[in-house]
């Protein structure tokens, strides 16, 4: 995506200070599987990210296990200053409203706490596995 | 009066010589006030999916 000038995937938003893929599937960290993107405001809006994430996955969790409040699954954003805040309140509430979805949007919106970068297997997990199709680049 | 021309020559290119240092040097403060600046820009978004 132009704009985005790097990504990482890790843990964020649980307790437990330095964990691995294990600790975070033992669902006892409270962590949840993240990405973080590093982006250029000046070519793409925080406004257009949340709309990406939003179109990305279902943010309603029907049919999913664990979306629960503190599992690894769940849909969240975790915000890094107010305004990100008021931009993820927006959207979220203006696809809430668009009728796009038939269940409630379940999506958390919390500040971003200390991100935990995953282990390298994980990481541009796309590009090595080869596999095709992921709908963000 | 060849020596007064041989000394005009040699101060003329000893002063293109600083000269083209003085334009090296801007151009790579300008480089690193630009790499500054990008990097000032950037932003994080922090996203879980499940």
């Amino acid at each position: 995506m132009d704009g985005v000038v790097s990504t990482q995937v890790g843990y964020t938003g649980g307790r437990t200070p330095n964990p691995i893929y294990r600790d975070v599937c033992s669902g006892r960290t409270g962590h949840a599987e993240a990405v973080e993107v590093e982006f250029d405001p000046d070519r793409i809006s925080y406004e257009k990210l949340v709309e990406v994430f939003f179109a990305g996955h279902d943010p309603t969790g029907r049919g999913r296990k664990g979306v629960d409040d503190d599992s690894q699954y769940r849909s969240a954003i975790f915000y890094h200053g107010e305004e990100q805040n008021r931009s993820a309140l927006a959207v979220k509430e203006k696809i809430g409203k668009s009728g796009r979805l038939r269940s409630p949007i379940a999506t958390q919106i919390v500040p971003a706490a200390t991100f935990y970068r995953a282990e390298e297997y994980h990481q541009q997990y796309y590009e090595k596995s080869g596999i095709s199709g992921c709908p963000v680049r | 009066m060849k020596w007064l021309m041989t000394f005009a020559a040699l101060a003329g290119v000893a002063l293109a010589g600083q000269g083209l240092d003085r334009d090296r040097t801007e151009m790579r403060k300008q480089k690193m006030m630009e790499d500054r600046s990008t990097a000032k820009k950037l932003e994080k978004a922090t996203f879980a999916a499940g």
